[in-house]
C-alpha cells in the first residue's frame, strides 16, 4: 500500500464524488514507514480519477514530524502522488543548529 | 560562517556529518519558518517545491527566492541526509555573524551533499551574478562556491573579484576569501 485515504464520514454525490469530513491522507515508503500525513476538515474525493480537493485548509506533516506545512486550497492526485497547495503556504522545519567542526 | 539556510535544511533530515571518529552529541534543535505563495509535493520525483515569494527565516538570518526545491532522499534510503536543495531566481541571503550583517545574492544557489570513497563533499554553489558582501568588502564569482568541509569560499572563475573597503583594517594581507568566513 502506497497511500491510504480515510475520513470520519463520507457522503456519496453524483458522478462518483464523495464529500469526506475529517480527511486523513497517509503515504508510506516501501518499508511501510509513514512519509506524509495530511489532515483537512473537508474535501471532495473523485472516485473515478482518484483525486481529492478542497478550497479549505490543509495541514501536512512529514512522517518523522520534522516538516509541518499548512495552507489553503489543495489538490491530491493519488495516481501520481502529487499534492498541490494553492495559497498561503507556511512551513515549519525542525532542524539541528548547524555548527561546523574542522577536522 | 555558521549560518546557511541550506545547511540547516540539510541537517533536518539526518546526519550532519557522515564521517566521525567519536560519538557526536545530539545538537540542539531550532525551527525554520518558511512562507511561500504556493507549494507542491511530487511523490514520484520525490520533490518538495515552494514557489513564489519564498521567504525562510530562523534566528540568525533570512533566505528569499522565488522557488525552493528540496530533493528528498531515495525511497528506502538508509541515509536520510538531503543531497540536493536548490534556490532559484533572485536568491538573497542575509545573516548575522559576530554582529556583522552579511548579504549574499545570486540567481541560483545549489546545495550538494555526497559521500564518495569515504570522503564527504558538501558545497553550496552560487551562480548567476553571485555576490557576497559585508561591511569589509565584497566578492563576486561565477560561480562562488562555499565548501562546508573546508569551511571556506572559493571562486572558480577568473571573474572573481575582491575589493576591501579602506576602513576594513584588513590591509593588503587579507586573504581574498577571508571575507564572510
Amino acid at each position: 500500500m502506497k497511500s491510504r485515504l480515510s475520513g470520519a464520514e463520507a457522503q456519496p454525490q453524483a458522478g462518483g464524488l464523495l464529500i469526506i469530513k475529517q480527511l486523513k491522507l497517509e503515504t508510506f515508503s516501501v518499508n511501510g514507514t509513514p512519509e506524509m500525513i495530511v489532515n483537512a476538515p473537508e474535501c471532495i474525493y473523485d472516485t473515478f480519477n482518484h483525486a481529492a480537493s478542497s478550497p479549505g485548509h490543509l495541514q501536512l506533516q512529514s512522517g518523522d514530524g520534522k516538516i509541518r506545512t499548512e495552507g489553503d486550497g489543495f489538490l491530491w492526485r493519488q495516481n501520481d502522488s502529487f499534492l498541490t497547495i494553492s495559497n498561503h503556504v507556511y512551513t515549519v522545519i525542525k532542524t539541528s543548529v548547524w555548527k561546523p567542526t574542522m577536522p | 560562517m555558521k549560518f546557511f539556510f541550506f545547511l540547516f535544511l540539510a541537517g533536518s533530515c539526518g546526519l550532519l556529518r557522515a564521517q566521525t571518529n567519536s560519538p557526536v552529541p545530539k545538537p540542539p534543535e531550532q525551527e525554520i519558518g518558511l512562507h511561500s505563495d504556493h507549494f507542491y509535493y511530487d511523490g514520484k520525483a520525490r520533490q518538495l517545491v515552494y514557489y513564489d515569494n519564498v521567504v525562510a527565516t530562523n534566528s540568525q538570518g533570512q533566505l528569499a527566492c522565488e522557488r525552493l526545491t528540496i530533493m528528498l532522499p531515495p525511497e528506502g534510503s538508509a541515509n536520510s541526509h538531503l543531497t540536493n536543495v536548490v534556490a532559484e531566481t533572485n536568491v538573497v541571503i542575509d545573516f548575522l555573524k559576530n554582529g556583522e550583517t552579511n548579504h549574499i545574492t545570486s540567481d541560483k544557489a545549489i546545495y550538494d551533499y555526497g559521500v564518495v570513497n569515504a570522503a564527504t563533499n558538501e558545497t553550496i554553489t552560487f551562480t548567476g551574478h553571485a555576490r557576497g558582501e559585508n561591511a569589509r568588502g565584497w566578492m563576486t564569482g561565477e560561480p562562488l562556491v562555499w565548501d562546508n568541509i573546508a569551511n571556506r569560499f572559493t571562486g572558480t572563475d577568473f571573474k572573481t573579484i575582491l575589493k576591501v573597503a579602506p576602513s576594513s583594517g584588513n590591509g593588503t594581507n587579507a586573504g581574498p576569501f577571508d571575507l564572510l568566513k
